[in-house]
């Protein structure tokens, strides 16, 4: 039976107590806005990509292209529109250019027929009234049309230049139109002709794909038709495939910055179950009274979970509103990360996503409830008589010492099978760490009576009382104290796992760069990915490389996407033929045969294409090439950390065989001995001049660039660790309070006695700094145990990578001085309030 | 229809156990408590007084013996049933007053009737009536931290009279009030319970509560014995 009065006397408690119950509301918060804001800033970084997978009208049905990407020739789209009439067939030139007057800015250019495709104008492109369309300007001269927000912001009006380039290539265009976007659908798209695209993307007679737009909704469309009138190589795939391919492409990366988050949540999880038990606690007197006037346990256990739930759901709303804020920070760093590991990607302007609101109020509702559940079943086991005190609660959990012991151990048993058996996946991969972190969080309570029994042992020949009060106190409110510990200890050991893993990646990834780098000098043109060489060099230049004095030999690269069984992978043909084998160290396979297989025809495969795939020594690739698909035999697995996507490697010879592509993304240039490499590189930037600006640097300014880049792609994994840190210092926070007003009569006593507020405060700094320590102590295990399993476990199984585990004394240190640091400074506050306690009013404290 | 006894209690027996040791607290109590009639109970401390009341209020059990109120069970169900009996028959009054301290004055006194399922105008004019009753009309919307003892002790009788239970249980209503405070409480109590002729048992040190008795129980060592002829020491 609901009872309005049970529900207000509830409601007043947490008013009266307003600032436990903010800080919970807020560590509520914290947590769904970490989690939200991720998935908002994921979201809003695939839709960018997914604007360009869409096509350009909503009744695009299909996508004509190759199953790499390379472009389609302009004489197949005459072909198959003239000589085969397929009229519902439309060319776009797409690709990401670099804006040379908005330093840091893309635009979106898309190049498309507008003489075929003069039925898009109309109910595609808003021009504002009186605009005339311009098409002799678009199919004339290098004229653009911009969204009118895009050229706002750049301060562009109507018949002003840009920019615009890409490998090393720059064009001036003009803007000729402007279109309203008042939703910001379009992005940042800049509209052409085919020809000014081609020529800006330096692709001339390449088209990107060509899109079937269905004249009506219902009309009939035979794809195996169209399929047999395709060269070998190109496909013709129902709209949204490539979207989700590339959805695909991003699922570790989506499932770890998930994961990021939900550990967040895990942290304020503990948090939140001290917060509540210790606020419910505090009721217990109330409960006893409900009890002894009639009211059931069952009322009493609704009550509190509907309290409960209502404070989940507030929290959680502020958590989607702070998180909806963070995300605009957030989504630079993802765009960052996925524009650097896998495709250029744009901010899109896209609305609230409402899956990540319901994920950030579904976890804070249930995070909440979750977390109250033995809390509120406490408080209706509260017996009527009034004497269920805090003493009660302390020996029920000495009691249950050896069964949370226990416990924790079989978590952690539990937890090595996750982690040891391969069948598990990622999910048992994550339940494995979850595992461990529950285990060790049920061991905690022990750990805090042995800990501080050892603390009170070595500062027993101090001569301070305090400090000794100070330790004892500890594993006196043990119920209490643990929690606190438990949650600080899994919010450290999270950043000092976190931090291992990142440290081994760069230590594995320096050493792979150290040794996959032979040659002297190496030349690419700019591209917009940092990790892959997506633009084509101009052959004059891969002639005068050869021809420079002091360069004893140029290795070439071919680097584009092809698809290895339905999913994008790099395919990468090396002309190193004459070079030692060397660079490559083989997780299967020895070096020789490899380097044999290699020039027999064969492959190589790097770690996580064949971990993807299972894929092993002698087994038979099947790869996608301009004469159908062929068969390749692996000659080698080996250690690759540049694409988690996975790259397949073989001789320019071999590719040559099968691709009908003379291009090269980028050179390695070996120098004779005694060269000068400054002058070389000098010559070589000299006869690019006019043609084309190419990056070219030393190995070592490469080796530079590639750390830069991997810090990058790894500072929103910094960033989430420093957002977790704050949960749960907001939580922290307010335990600390709660046990300051817990412990104001035993601290009111010490008034009495004479202590003065300052040693009061010192007392309790004091305190709760060896609890620092105590869970610093616990998280620098924890916390290696983390990175291992993020290490050999979760980047195994997500992105196949092998690394080296290094772990830093400097990190370990490092954890210890967090835990005690943030101990400390969430004390500040509630140790300033107790100072402030009355003696007379806390001694009372218990009676009123 | 036969009139029951508003309490009745057959051999009931309640002992603390402390690692091996055994401490009976209450032994073989058997007492029946008459419509209308006030009975106060004295002893000394530790006597099992207030552990005798919990039985008989059901908020703790008892190792042996049965108590029924007004001729329903109080053992022997469950504890759903058990809370369900004493809101509907008991009214309780403590000696540290129990107020809820996030419900106003008025909000206290309206509990017990909600608890039974009376709500709305009628259960407020109730509620209202009785803290005029008690000298508290003024002091509605004030919450217990704002009152005095006497004042809060006040409420608590309301709170225990509003729903008119069968039977008022109070432990020690006098215990923590002074002297004139302890006064006015009796008072209330003597006009709202005895003069009504309502049941009632309380435990008291207070000689003064035993002008309020029509029949006084002495427990000694958790055993009831008969009354001695002089008021004991520890009647005071």
């Amino acid at each position: 039976m609901y009872s309005r009065l049970l529900a207000r006397a509830g409601w007043r408690f947490y008013r009266r107590h307003w600032l436990q119950t903010l800080l919970m509301l807020v560590g509520i918060g914290a947590g769904v806005g970490l989690v939200t804001g991720i998935e908002q800033a994921r979201q809003v970084a695939l839709r960018g990509f997914e604007l360009s997978a869409e096509g350009v009208s909503g009744q695009t049905t299909h996508l004509v292209q190759r199953t790499d990407d390379r472009g389609l020739p302009d004489s197949l789209y005459l072909a198959l529109r003239l000589t085969h009439r397929q009229r519902e067939l439309y060319p776009v030139v797409e690709g990401y250019l670099a804006w040379a007057e908005q330093p840091g800015s893309t635009l979106r250019v898309l190049g498309l027929d507008w003489l075929a495709q003069s039925p898009l104008r109309q109910d595609w492109l808003a021009l504002p009234p009186g605009q005339p369309f311009p098409l002799p300007e678009l199919l004339t001269t290098p004229a653009v049309i911009l969204p009118q927000a895009v050229a706002d912001r750049a301060g562009l009006t109507l018949g002003d230049s840009l920019t615009l380039g890409v490998g090393g290539r720059s064009t001036r265009v003009w803007l000729a139109a402007t279109v309203a976007d008042p939703n910001g659908q379009l992005g940042s798209l800049a509209l052409t002709d085919i020809a000014t695209a081609q020529t800006l993307l330096g692709r001339p007679g390449e088209l990107s794909r060509l899109e079937r737009i269905a004249t009506s909704p219902s009309a009939p469309f035979d794809t195996a038709a169209l399929a047999r009138l395709l060269p070998p190589g190109v496909a013709v795939q129902p709209v949204g495939v490539q979207s989700r391919q590339l959805t695909e492409m991003t699922a570790a990366f989506s499932h770890n910055l998930r994961a990021l988050g939900l550990l967040a949540v895990v942290v304020a999880m503990f948090l939140l179950y001290n917060t509540l038990s210790f606020l419910l606690l505090q009721r217990t007197p109330d409960f006893a009274r409900l009890r002894a006037m009639g009211v059931t346990p069952g009322q009493i256990v609704g009550q509190v979970l509907t309290e409960i739930t209502v404070l989940g759901l507030a929290g959680s709303v502020l958590g989607v509103g702070l998180g909806l804020g963070l995300s605009r920070l957030l989504t630079a760093l993802v765009v960052q990360s996925i524009s650097s590991l896998y495709f250029t990607t744009e901010v899109a302007q896209v609305g609230i996503q409402w899956p990540a609101v319901a994920l950030g109020l579904l976890l804070g509702v249930g995070t909440t409830l979750v977390s109250g559940l033995l809390p509120a079943r406490a408080a209706a086991a509260v017996p009527p008589r009034h004497s269920l005190m805090r003493s009660d609660q302390e020996s029920t959990l000495r009691r249950r010492l050896r069964g949370l012991t226990l416990g924790g151990l079989a978590c952690l048993a539990l937890a090595a099978v996750c982690l040891f058996v391969p069948a598990g996946g990622l999910g048992g991969g994550y339940a494995g760490l979850l595992l461990v972190i529950a285990g060790v969080a049920l061991l905690v309570p022990r750990w805090v009576m042995w800990g501080s029994r050892v603390l009170g042992w070595l500062l027993q020949p101090l001569p301070s009382t305090f400090v000794r009060l100070a330790v004892r106190s500890i594993p006196q409110s043990l119920s209490r104290n643990a929690t606190a510990i438990a949650a600080l200890a899994v919010a450290v050991a999270m950043t000092v796992g976190v931090s291992v893993m990142v440290a081994s990646f760069r230590t594995t990834v320096i050493v792979w760069l150290q040794g996959s780098l032979e040659a002297d000098i190496y030349a690419n043109p700019p591209g917009l990915l940092a990790r892959r060489n997506d633009q084509v060099m101009d052959p004059r230049l891969v002639a005068a490389a050869r021809t420079l004095p002091g360069v004893a030999q140029v290795a070439t690269y071919r680097d584009l996407f092809t698809t290895v069984r339905g999913t994008k992978v790099s395919l990468i043909a090396a002309d190193i033929e004459g070079l030692s084998p060397t660079r490559y160290r083989f997780a299967q396979g020895d070096r020789q045969a490899a380097w044999a297989g290699l020039q027999a025809g064969g492959v190589l495969v790097s770690e996580p294409l064949a971990n993807r795939h299972g894929l092993r020594l002698g087994d038979s690739l099947h790869l996608p090439t301009d004469r159908g698909p062929q068969p390749f035999a692996v000659a080698g697995v080996y250690y690759d950390y540049a694409s988690d996507l996975g790259v397949v490697t073989l001789l320019r010879s071999t590719y040559n065989r099968f691709y009908a592509d003379s291009a090269v993304s980028a050179l390695g240039l070996y120098l004779a001995p005694g060269a000068d490499t400054t002058a070389v590189i000098r010559a070589f930037e000299a006869a690019t001049v006019g043609v084309q600006a190419l990056d070219i640097r030393t190995t070592r300014a490469l080796l530079t660039t590639s750390i830069a880049t991997f810090d990058q792609t790894f500072a929103i994994t910094q960033g989430l660790r420093a957002l977790t840190l704050i949960v749960a210092g907001i939580g922290l926070l307010g335990a600390l309070l709660a046990l300051a007003l817990e412990r104001r009569r035993e601290l009111g006593i010490l008034r009495t006695l004479g202590l003065l507020p300052r040693q009061l405060w010192a007392l309790l700094i004091t305190q709760t700094g060896l609890m620092g320590l105590l869970a610093g102590l616990l998280a620098v295990p924890l916390g290696v145990v983390l990175a291992w399993g993020l290490v050999f476990v979760i980047n195994r199984r997500a992105f196949g990578w092998t690394l080296q585990f290094q772990v830093a004394t400097a990190i370990l240190l490092g954890g210890v001085v967090l835990a005690i640091g943030a101990a400390v400074l969430a004390a500040l506050l509630p140790a300033w309030r107790v100072g402030q306690i009355s003696p007379a009013a806390a001694i009372r404290y218990e009676e009123s | 229809m036969a009139s029951h006894p508003k309490l009745q209690t057959r051999s009931l027996s309640k002992a603390y156990t402390e690692g091996e040791t055994h401490h009976p607290v209450v032994r073989a109590v058997d007492f029946e408590l008459a419509p209308g009639e006030t009975v106060v109970l004295v002893g000394r401390s530790g006597s099992g007084k207030s552990t005798l009341l919990h039985l008989l209020a059901g908020i703790d059990l008892p190792d042996s013996g049965e108590v029924w109120i007004d001729g329903e069970p109080m053992t022997g169900i469950s504890e759903t049933q058990r809370t369900r009996l004493r809101r509907r028959k008991l009214g309780l009054v403590f000696q540290f007053f129990n107020l809820i301290p996030t419900l106003s004055v008025l909000e206290n006194v309206l509990l017990p009737l909600e608890l039974v399922g009376q709500r709305g105008p009628a259960a407020k004019r109730a509620a209202t009536e009785l803290l005029e009753a008690v000298g508290l009309a003024h002091r509605t919307g004030v919450f217990p931290d704002r009152l005095s003892g006497g004042e809060q002790q006040r409420v608590a009788l309301a709170r225990a009279l509003v729903h008119q239970p069968s039977l008022l249980l109070a432990d020690e209503p006098t215990g923590n009030l002074d002297a004139e405070n302890a006064q006015r409480v009796l008072a209330l109590m003597r006009r709202l319970v005895k003069d009504v002729g309502h049941s009632q048992l309380i435990v008291t040190h207070n000689p003064e509560v035993l002008e309020l008795a029509d029949r006084v129980l002495h427990l000694v060592d958790g055993k009831l014995v008969p009354a001695p002829t002089e008021i004991p020491a520890y009647v005071q």
